[in-house]
């Protein structure tokens, strides 16, 4: 038995069913209303779609996968996505662990703050809470438009391609 | 929500739970209620009709109505499942209640968006 060819073989294999699981999301970083706006300037020049989620929202499991999808193909053309927790900060493994599964690319964060009606106003004052939620900013890091609950993903393509 | 309805229903508050979610019918309404004990009614808005007439689009959203209007809405609490640090609810009924008016009448809180039929 060639041991070495073996590992080689299981190697490639593990290499092969991670990339086809997806990306690696990485540590998931504590999220608040200051690093909204940080956020933002680290990704001026490209075109930001922020999602907020939670582990208990079904519609927001449900609509992931078609999130990284839409990354996928619009990464090459600059379209980011940043994902946003709303679990309590005691659930953060299971956040992660969902993440990981579903290949979310990084940066992945959690909202930790002290008070979620300041930091939900501070997003958008329009905002009532409701998941999924996603908001899309544009190049010159202004808020596009923005989506509450199942959003069909054709017309957000095209807003998005907007932006491109 | 139990402990709400035990407390409040004592001080003359009255409780209509609604469940609007198209995805959890009557069924799974009721076993939902039994399995958690429920004491009180939950009912079935079939075509979301109250949760649009409300305006309410997610899970949970609490309105306090006094004499036809509405007074406070919002949120129960501020935990999803930790311990609660601001009993919103519970004060704004005890505002009530004391014949004054819930402080804030407007509350923001994470949850679920209602299933709603398109």
């Amino acid at each position: 038995v060639n041991t070495p060819s073996i590992r080689r073989g299981l190697l490639l294999t593990l290499m092969l069913a991670t990339t086809a699981a997806g990306a690696d999301p990485g540590p998931l970083h504590d999220y608040n209303i200051e690093q909204h706006g940080k956020l933002l300037k680290q990704h001026a020049g490209q075109v930001v779609l922020v999602n907020f989620w939670a582990t208990w929202c079904a519609p927001c499991r449900e609509e992931m996968p078609l999130l990284v999808a839409m990354e996928k193909k619009l990464r090459a053309e600059g379209l980011r996505i940043v994902t946003v927790s709303a679990d309590e900060i005691e659930d953060k493994a299971q956040a992660l662990e969902f993440l990981t599964a579903m290949g979310v690319a990084a940066p992945v964060y959690i909202k930790n703050v002290e008070d979620d009606d300041a930091f939900i106003e501070s997003i958008d004052p329009e905002w009532s809470g409701a998941l999924p939620a996603l908001y899309l900013y544009g190049r010159d890091g202004k808020l596009a438009r923005s989506w509450v609950g199942e959003t069909k993903m054709a017309e957000l393509e095209a807003a998005i391609r907007e932006l491109l | 929500m139990k402990s709400l309805y035990g407390d409040y229903s004592a001080k003359g508050v009255k409780f209509v739970f609604i469940n609007s979610n198209k995805t959890e019918d009557g069924t799974a309404v009721k076993a939902h209620a039994a399995t958690n004990g429920f004491q009180f009614a939950v009912y079935k808005d079939p075509g979301n009709i109250v949760a649009d007439v409300f305006g309410a689009e997610k899970t949970p959203e609490a309105y306090v109505v006094k004499a036809g209007k509405i007074v406070y809405h919002g949120r129960i609490d501020d935990a999803q499942k930790g311990p609660i640090k601001s009993h919103t609810l519970r004060d704004a009924l005890d505002a009530v209640l004391d014949g004054g008016t819930p402080q804030p009448a407007e509350t923001n809180a994470f949850g679920c968006t209602i299933k709603k039929v398109s």
